[in-house]
């Protein structure tokens, strides 16, 4: 009969851990009940695009695209000043006034008349002139080159282009 | 000298003075400037050898630049005849000007235009091997 002691010692002990057990799964069960219960938040707010920002964003929470989206409109709101400011600025051609305009046909006229009146026009003289009627705007230029060439064609003017 | 050897060198000389005569087609086109059908037409060489010192035939491009990454650019054709008869024309048109630019020595040149704009309505380049001087270069 002197064994029945121990036994009963040992079965107590393990009693005992196995109620030890017990109490550490029912708690570890509430933890995943807590975590089940918060997860549909989460779902929600990845579900809305507009709350993906670097304030409510979690590691834990993001897939690789959502991240890249999220650092290519913070890159793109960084360079868009700065590629505003570098922008070269586009020449712009002056544009002239009517009497600017007209100014400058009166003169190359003068001058196509002179030439006639002259009869003769040598090649310094025409380059020249052609540097002057290629400042005309294209109506004006084009009018300039015909008086010039009719000029010519006839004999009024003897030279060449 | 041998009667025979004497054959065989007055073969090779005439041989040789056979292939100097014959140089391949050759035409000739002078200057003709037409003022009734504002037409005129030449080849370069025969212009600038002409018997006479009236002939010419060309066409050319000036470009001024626009100050503002750009270029005014017209281009024009002139030509003046053995009688002395001239014409000018000029454009502003791209293709004229891009068909003025793809010119190339020697060729033959024909233009037309408006009589009352002077504006330049056709150009025509033609490079042929019979408006090429005899005298530039070989293959033979």
């Amino acid at each position: 009969m002197n064994w029945l002691i121990p036994l009963s010692a040992t079965q107590t002990v393990l009693l005992a851990a196995l109620g030890l057990k017990v109490v550490a799964i029912d708690m570890r069960t509430d933890d995943i009940a807590e975590a089940v219960k918060a997860q549909p938040t989460q779902v929600q707010t990845q579900a809305d695009p507009a709350a993906l920002s670097w304030d409510n964003a979690r590691s834990a929470s993001l897939s690789g695209d959502e991240m890249r989206k999220i650092i290519r409109e913070e890159v793109a709101a960084l360079e868009t000043p700065a590629r505003a400011a570098s922008a070269p600025a586009q020449p712009v051609k002056p544009q002239h006034t009517p009497q600017q305009v007209k100014t400058a046909v009166t003169a190359v006229d003068r001058e196509i008349n002179y030439f006639r009146s002259r009869g003769a026009i040598d090649e310094v003289e025409m380059a020249g002139l052609q540097a002057k009627i290629a400042k005309l705007p294209l109506a004006e230029r084009r009018a300039a080159l015909t008086s010039l060439t009719k000029a010519m064609s006839k004999g009024e003017i003897d030279g060449w282009m | 000298m041998t009667l025979n050897r004497k054959f065989l060198i007055g073969g090779i000389a005439a041989a040789f003075t056979s292939t100097a005569a014959i140089a391949g087609m050759v035409q000739p086109a002078p200057v003709d400037v037409d003022l009734a059908t504002f037409f005129a037409g030449g080849d370069m060489l025969s212009a600038r050898y002409a018997p006479n010192k009236n002939e010419f035939i060309g066409c050319g491009v000036r470009k001024f630049d626009d100050g503002v990454g750009g270029a005014t650019a017209f281009g024009f054709c002139q030509a003046e005849d053995a009688d002395g008869e001239r014409a000018f024309c000029n454009t502003d048109n791209e293709d004229l000007l891009d068909a003025i630019e793809a010119s190339a020595d020697y060729g033959y040149v024909t233009f037309s235009w408006d009589e009352k704009t002077g504006q330049c309505t056709r150009i025509g380049f033609s490079n042929q091997s019979f408006y090429v001087p005899p005298k530039v270069g070989s293959n033979l």
